[in-house]
């Protein structure tokens, strides 16, 4: 009877919070989510407690496959965190971690590995960026779900001609297993055809209406790449560009992007803005917002960058600012969540060590 | 003739340690200073002298080896090893009782306890659920107590006779350096969180401020106004090869500010090598500061001419904690591994620790240069 109440209270308090929390492809722990859900103060702590220890492993670990501990930490903190947003810290450590192991060679086209980018990528307005990055350092290029999630992103903006190309280089490459990867271009393969089918149903029966609805599309949809670098494209509401699209009813913007060489003149703004000019009193207020903008052009996405520069830097002239290394070990400091102090990693170390010869002399 | 006696004592010339400089190679003690008898095994953690009312000065230091030790430091620079205690874990923080009796040990065994000097017994005085950082004795008109700051999360004041502590003040984040000088208390935590309290009455939450670094904190030190000796601010160092000097109540939003230190150009050009801040201390007379550096180098400064007055030589291991004596005559620093670099970087049979003894005072004496 006792432990009937129990799980009703539990249920009850389950019904209350549900809709904060976030689904997860392979499904959630019911003991843990409840846990995770209750306001209970001895089992927040516990959860607290439970993710220092994390944190501690991730900095002591001394065996030869230390992205097993980070594997463990992140389906922990996605169990145990389910609500997402500031109070969970996933992004970040997939973050740290996708950073720490990205010049490993053995974990390249591990599916652990990958899988950390893939999640991490979710968190991310710039996932093109990223395939790149993770193309060109051969970072799971050897395994099929890196070409179904790369497709799956162009076939989210539409970009089906892209998403048949990854699908296809996929293929070729022969990535791990095969058979998955072939089916999943096939499927696609079927919904863009029937898609095709009914866009033409409808050009058919609508007229000349439905052009209108892609564009409103492109307008409203999200900024996206240009051209093989993936640059940003100029999207401006000025007059010029106005005039533009009326000699050019017919196109949508993705299609005019997608020309190399346009036969029109581009209009550039004459007037370039004068940051200038920016009166003084805003500055202040700007370094109030930037102080909390600043976790956002993380290191990940520094090395990102720096890396796809690399070949452009030679040509520039090195930067005038001297580049600041810390001598220490940053990535045991900052490693997952939380930040240590050496003294705090040394001592875990210790405490390991002690355990272990504890262990040792029983 | 004393070796550190007098602000005017030629130092070197005279003294029985003269002729040590000879036998130690020049990276272990590059400034030729002097070198403390018998080092504790491990990494030296914290050192502190006793106070002026003590008729000989004594240092005491912790270690990661476990074990408290105390010296006689005579005024020839003869250190004699006068005394030990051990605790179940590496001892992270020392601290003198104002009368120059008893000595307080933090350790990570959680607790920290008291070493009456003249019985040379020890006793628990403190407990948290966490290694304890950092043991500061309070000493106030109305009431004297240990403050304990430890990586639980808390701050703790214990009366020495009860178990039970008079008052547990809970910190955002797991406490990471903190310093006393009555009525003014302050601890850096995680999170680049800095908390000042005051301790006239009862201790009490004075503020909480945003941090003035950007990276980790690591060590901080309070100091006083030169004309009426009452704490009026503190330095805090990063592990970022940073200090950022802060007056607590100060109408110029100016007289707060940071400086770099404990840096060096790299191999290649443009490149700027950072090291953590492991230590920061106030001179006792002239109001300047040391700070030492994961780069085996100190550094002397003078805060309010802003300028710095000498940067040491690099010794061949970082130094991991710095003291002034009560006079002001003696910088006691130690060279041992701060574990910067993490276990990797560590060999216990290369890395001896080392404690060296320095003549300080004309060395800092404040700028004569105009601010």
């Amino acid at each position: 009877m006792a432990s009937f109440e129990g799980r009703e209270s539990d249920a009850s308090d389950w019904e209350l919070s549900k809709e904060n929390v976030q689904p997860l492809r392979q499904g959630r722990n019911v003991q843990q989510l409840l846990l995770s859900q209750s306001e209970d103060e001895t089992a927040k702590r516990q959860i607290k407690e439970q993710q220092h220890e994390f944190e501690a492993k991730l900095r002591i670990y001394s065996g030869d496959d230390p992205l097993d501990t980070w594997d463990r930490y992140i389906k922990w903190t996605e169990q145990n965190f389910p609500k997402g947003g500031q109070e969970n810290s996933i992004a970040k450590i997939l973050e740290r971690c996708a950073l720490q192991f990205k010049d490993t060679e053995r974990y390249a086209n591990d599916p652990r590995y990958l899988s950390v980018w893939l999640r991490f990528i979710r968190f991310c307005p710039n996932g093109f960026e990223i395939f790149n990055f993770l193309f060109s350092n051969g970072i799971g290029v050897e395994l099929a779900a890196f070409y179904e999630a790369w497709a799956a992103l162009f076939e989210s903006i539409g970009n089906t001609k892209k998403a048949d190309f990854i699908f296809n280089q996929g293929i070729q490459k022969g990535a791990h297993p095969v058979s998955s990867l072939q089916t999943k271009h096939r499927e696609f393969q079927a919904r863009t055809a029937r898609a095709s089918v009914s866009a033409e149903k409808e050009q058919v029966s609508g007229g000349f209406i439905p052009d209108s609805r892609e564009e409103q599309r492109t307008t409203l949809g999200d900024l996206r790449g240009v051209g093989k670098r993936q640059q940003a494209p100029h999207l401006r509401w000025t007059k010029a560009k106005l005039k533009v699209r009326k000699h050019a009813p017919h196109l949508a913007m993705s299609e005019v992007s997608k020309m190399t060489t346009p036969s029109f003149q581009v209009y550039e703004d004459e007037e370039e803005p004068k940051i200038s000019a920016t009166p003084r009193k805003l500055t202040a207020v700007d370094s109030v917002l930037s102080a909390r903008k600043a976790d956002k052009p993380s290191d990940l996405f520094l090395s990102i960058q720096s890396s796809q520069q690399k070949p452009a830097a030679s040509s520039r002239a090195p930067p005038p600012v001297q580049r600041e290394v810390p001598m220490y070990c940053k990535y045991k400091i900052d490693s997952g969540a939380e930040e240590f102090s050496f003294e705090e990693i040394r001592a875990e170390r210790y405490n390991e060590r002690k355990r272990k010869q504890a262990e040792e002399g029983l | 003739m004393s070796l550190f006696g007098g602000a005017s004592t030629n130092f070197g010339s005279t003294g029985v340690f003269g002729n040590t400089p000879a036998t130690v190679t020049a990276n272990v003690n590059p400034m030729k200073d002097i070198e403390v008898a018998s080092p504790p095994d491990d990494s030296v953690s914290s050192m502190a002298f006793s106070p002026g009312v003590c008729p000989s000065t004594f240092l005491v230091a912790g270690s990661w080896d476990n074990n408290v030790r105390c010296w006689e430091v005579q005024q020839s620079g003869q250190t004699i090893p006068k005394a030990q205690q051990t605790h179940t874990g590496p001892v992270l923080d020392v601290a003198w009782s104002d009368d120059g009796t008893k000595v307080f040990t933090a350790s990570c065994d959680k607790t920290a306890k008291v070493w009456d000097l003249n019985s040379n017994q020890a006793m628990q005085v403190a407990q948290h659920d966490a290694p304890i950082k950092t043991v500061h004795w309070v000493k106030a008109p109305n009431y004297s107590c240990v403050m304990t700051s430890s990586w639980d999360k808390t701050l703790k004041f214990w009366d020495t006779r009860t178990p039970n502590p008079m008052m547990t003040i809970q910190l955002p984040e797991r406490a990471y350096c903190a310093d006393v000088h009555y009525p003014m208390a302050v601890v850096g935590t995680a999170g680049r969180g800095v908390i000042i309290y005051q301790l006239e009455n009862q201790p009490q939450e004075f503020r909480k401020m945003e941090s003035p670094l950007k990276y980790q904190h690591r060590c901080i030190s309070i100091f006083v106004d030169k004309k009426n000796s009452t704490p009026t601010g503190f330095a805090l160092g990063s592990i970022e090869g940073r200090v950022a000097i802060h007056y607590v109540n100060t109408p110029n939003p100016k007289d707060n500010f940071t400086f770099k230190c404990h840096r060096s150009n790299g191999s290649s050009g443009n490149v700027q090598d950072i090291y953590a801040v492991n230590g920061i201390a106030f001179h006792p007379v002239h109001g300047t500061l040391a700070t030492v550096g994961s780069d085996g180098r100190f550094s002397f400064w003078d805060k309010d001419a802003r300028t710095k007055l000498k940067t040491s030589e690099q010794l061949d291991q970082p130094i991991s904690s710095c003291a002034f004596n009560a006079q002001g005559n003696i910088f006691a620093y130690s060279s041992s591994y701060d574990w910067s670099k993490g276990h990797e970087a560590y060999d216990a049979s290369k890395m001896k620790p080392h404690i060296l003894l320095r003549s300080c005072f004309d060395e800092l004496k404040p700028s004569q240069k105009k601010s």
